[in-house]
């Protein structure tokens, strides 16, 4: 029934539909990029600065070297997807391992791996994320690890708070009298429960990560090998005054892909929590 | 037969298109005093000693401070004293001797004396330099008679015509008492990041990444000289924001197309403001492709033809260089009278040409249909060698070379080439300077030390070569030594140790209150004493 309503909740929040149909068509186009646009979407295929809708071959016309800007398009969305998600994954996971930890044995475990989170988050995260990258060497996967390491630090948070709470519980108690071990009552008894919240922010990373990736590929922090949204903003911006579309039309991409994660991540916030749903 | 396009006719062409502001530069006899030059700088060098690196990177700040025995000029010989007030070559070509300039101080109140000359030749420029090492490496001997006399005293005769067409790049003078007995080629030498010199401009401050000043010297030799009061290097990385702080005013000026071609075509446009190529004519430079021998699939020469073949260099002039340019038949310019040839092997746009050269040469494409991988550099200094980067990636992979492009910024990218030769292949931008012995044969004599920059640390040594250029630089009689450098024009484009693409000049942006600019052939390296505002 919980499941159902929900469902129920989701779907009538306009802009998590709204949301949820922008992402799906970044997703599918991401998905479907080597069969709408085989080959290297960095080649050289028409005139230079063809502007949109001027060439039909090129519906969003070419940068600089006369690349398509559409291919360019939807095989960066691959690289925003792939650093969004894998970074995000990764970053929920050390935050649900430091923040389970910390939370279920409490004590000096609690105590050192709090301020280790605490050490983190002090540190601006974009600017770790630029030492790291640098460090690692620029990469698409290099630039996910960044921002996994750079954003862990929330659901670690949230996660030692839920358990704090739950840890409490009967249920708990129960399966630690039926002398389950911790990991057993860690990861089968607690986690399930407290997982809600922890989804929801990971809709928060996987938007600030695609920010992320897209400004460190704008500095030329990312694989110059690959189509990147931010590097194709960087590439049209030294002839942004007359050809402003090579610059505008990746930005927009970014633009409508942060706000649908987000509208999502928001739409999941409220059907997860009827009494903000409510409003 | 089509009419011979040279860079001058197709510059002309471009900038009779590019619209009517690109107009020639006004020139005043005298300006005003006063005033504070605004000056976007987009790199910044490691340190500012010209005379260990004779680039025109460090030169853009250090010209200022650090002055050579003579400049560049129009008009004349080309070549008008700065330090030295008069050469005369000895017959057998085994000695030269300079009359310096009296009276000159260094900004710490020492006396300059022949005695700097002497050290900044044997120590500095034979030693370190980039161009120096070669240029100068038989010099045996300064000897000092009085203050204002310096006898260059070379072990094998070497043409005088060569040293008097270096001395702008080559001679930058140093002072003997602040880098005796220690370590010139430290960048952290407190003289290389705050250089003392006798040029018309003190350096007075240096924020790495905000900015270098330059304050007038009162005490300069030039009477009246110099007019502005202080220059201010900004440090901007951005190209898009120099041509917007040119539009608001916020800097007069900017070299080395620091701005972006097509902003500079748009600026051009703007009231208030000029934009041309002229004050370049002694520094042009050759977008080229630096091969890396140690790999072995690179070693072989059908392998570097194929990458010329790959290579279609009337699409790279349109695009990357919007037609500021020329494409390069040889390692000589067009304007490199006497020496220049067109009588060399030529490369035809010819992909299936390169496939078969590289299929006979053992590379089968592979199931992925490449053939080997290459990790391509493309030089951070100059937005034509990234982009020229972009495209040879995209040339190269037709063709089944799997070019991978490492980005790495300035002091990475030389480290990487030319000292750990960390690269297959780098893209970069070297100049032309006046005479084939001073800027060119560098890159292809073999025996360069790793560390010096823009000289071959490409691992080619072709004993052949190395006898031509060693003929060429000791050979006093010019016609000789033109038909010398015929042979090694056709050795080099039969060879291809490395790929000259497109010759190109910089852009300026200028601002109409600067007076007295670009008058000089290498105008953005000069010492712009002479400079005022209206």
């Amino acid at each position: 029934m919980n499941q159902r309503s929900f469902r129920e909740r989701f779907s009538t929040n306009n802009g998590a539909l709204a949301g949820l149909t922008i992402l799906s068509l970044v997703v599918l186009a991401a998905l479907a990029a080597p069969l709408l646009f085989p080959g290297d979407p960095l080649d050289i295929v028409g005139r230079p600065l063809t502007e949109p809708f001027e060439d039909w071959r090129f519906p969003l016309g070419t940068d600089r070297l006369g690349r398509d800007m559409l291919a360019g398009l939807v095989h960066g969305a691959r690289a925003s997807l792939f650093v969004g998600l894998v970074a995000a994954g990764g970053a929920i996971l050390i935050g649900i391992l430091v923040g389970a930890v910390a939370g279920y044995f409490g004590g000096w475990i609690d105590e050192a791996l709090m301020r280790l989170t605490e050490t983190f988050q002090t540190v601006p995260g974009f600017i770790l994320a630029l030492a790291l990258v640098a460090v690692m060497g620029p990469g698409v996967v290099s630039v996910a690890i960044a921002i996994a390491l750079v954003s862990w630090t929330g659901p670690a948070r949230i996660t030692r708070a839920e358990f704090l709470s739950l840890k409490q519980r009967e249920f708990v108690s129960a399966s630690r009298v039926l002398g389950q071990g911790h990991g057993h009552i860690i990861f089968r008894e607690i986690l399930p429960n407290a997982l809600a919240p922890i989804i929801v922010l990971g809709s928060v990373i996987v938007a600030a990560a695609i920010l992320i990736e897209s400004a460190l590929s704008y500095l030329g922090l990312s694989d110059p090998n690959r189509a990147t949204w931010g590097q194709m903003i960087a590439g049209g911006r030294a002839v942004f005054r007359s050809a402003w579309y090579v610059s505008a039309i990746p930005g927009f991409a970014i633009l409508l892909t942060v706000l649908a994660v987000s509208l999502v991540g928001e739409g999941l916030t409220d059907a997860a929590n009827p009494r903000t749903g409510r409003r | 037969m089509a009419p011979r396009l040279t860079r001058r006719t197709l510059v002309q062409g471009a900038l009779g298109a590019a619209g009517s502001s690109l107009v020639p530069w006004r020139a005043y006899a005298q300006g005003k005093r006063g005033g504070v030059l605004m000056v976007a700088a987009d790199t910044e060098p490691a340190h500012w000693n010209g005379a260990i690196l004779a680039s025109n990177g460090v030169f853009f700040v250090s010209s200022k401070v650090l002055e050579p025995l003579a400049d560049q000029a129009f008009g004349g010989n080309g070549i008008k004293p700065v330090l030295a007030t008069s050469w005369t070559p000895a017959a057998d070509g085994r000695s030269i001797t300079f009359q310096l300039r009296s009276g000159v101080k260094w900004h710490d109140g020492k006396d300059f004396s022949s005695a700097d000359v002497a050290f900044s030749a044997m120590e500095i420029w034979k030693k370190l330099q980039n161009f120096g090492r070669v240029l100068f490496k038989d010099l045996e001997a300064v000897e000092t008679p009085n203050a204002t006399t310096a006898i260059f005293r070379f072990a094998k005769p070497i043409p005088s015509q060569l040293i008097v067409n270096a001395l702008p790049a080559v001679s930058t003078v140093v002072p003997k008492h602040l880098y005796e007995n220690t370590d010139a080629t430290q960048a952290a030498h407190p003289q290389n990041q705050k250089p003392v010199g006798t040029g018309p401009y003190t350096f007075a401050e240096h924020k790495r990444g905000e900015f270098v000043r330059l304050e007038r010297n009162p005490s300069y030799w030039a009477s009246g000289q110099p007019l502005v009061d202080r220059i201010l290097y900004r440090r901007m990385a951005d190209k898009g924001a120099i041509a917007a702080a040119h539009e608001s005013g916020d800097i007069l000026l900017s070299c080395f197309s620091a701005v972006s071609t097509p902003d500079a075509i748009r600026l051009g446009k703007v009231k208030g403001l000029q934009v041309s190529t002229k004050g370049y004519e002694g520094i042009l430079y050759t977008a080229t492709i630096e091969i890396n021998h140690r790999r072995k699939e690179l070693a072989d020469a059908r392998v570097r033809r194929a990458i010329r073949h790959a290579i279609d260099p009337k699409f790279m002039l349109e695009t990357v260089f919007n037609g500021f340019g020329a494409i390069a038949t040889g390692p000589i310019p067009a304007s490199g009278a006497p020496f220049y040839t067109t009588d060399v092997p030529q490369y035809a746009f010819d992909t299936a040409r390169a496939e078969a050269l590289l299929d006979e040469a053992g590379y089968k494409k592979g199931a992925d249909g490449m053939r080997f991988a290459l990790k391509l550099l493309p030089a951070p200094f100059f937005e034509q060698t990234r982009l020229t980067g972009d495209y040879l990636r995209q040339a190269l992979r037709r063709i089944g070379i799997d070019a991978q492009i490492e980005g790495n910024d300035a002091p990475g990218h030389i480290r990487k080439v030319y000292t750990e030769h960390a690269f297959d292949l780098a893209v970069a931008a070297l100049v032309y300077r006046n005479d084939p012995a001073i800027s060119t044969t560098v890159l292809y004599r073999s025996g360069t030390p790793a560390g010096v920059p823009f000289a071959n640390q490409y691992g080619y040594a072709d004993p052949e070569m190395d006898k031509l250029i060693d003929q060429a630089a000791s050979e006093v009689n010019d016609a000789e030594r033109t038909k010398l450098y015929v042979a090694f024009q056709k050795k080099v484009m039969n060879d291809l140790p490395i790929i000259p693409l497109i010759d190109f000049p910089f852009l300026s942006v200028v601002s109409d209150k600067v007076v007295n600019h670009h008058n000089t052939p290498r105008w953005p390296c000069a010492s712009w004493a002479d400079v005022s505002l209206a």
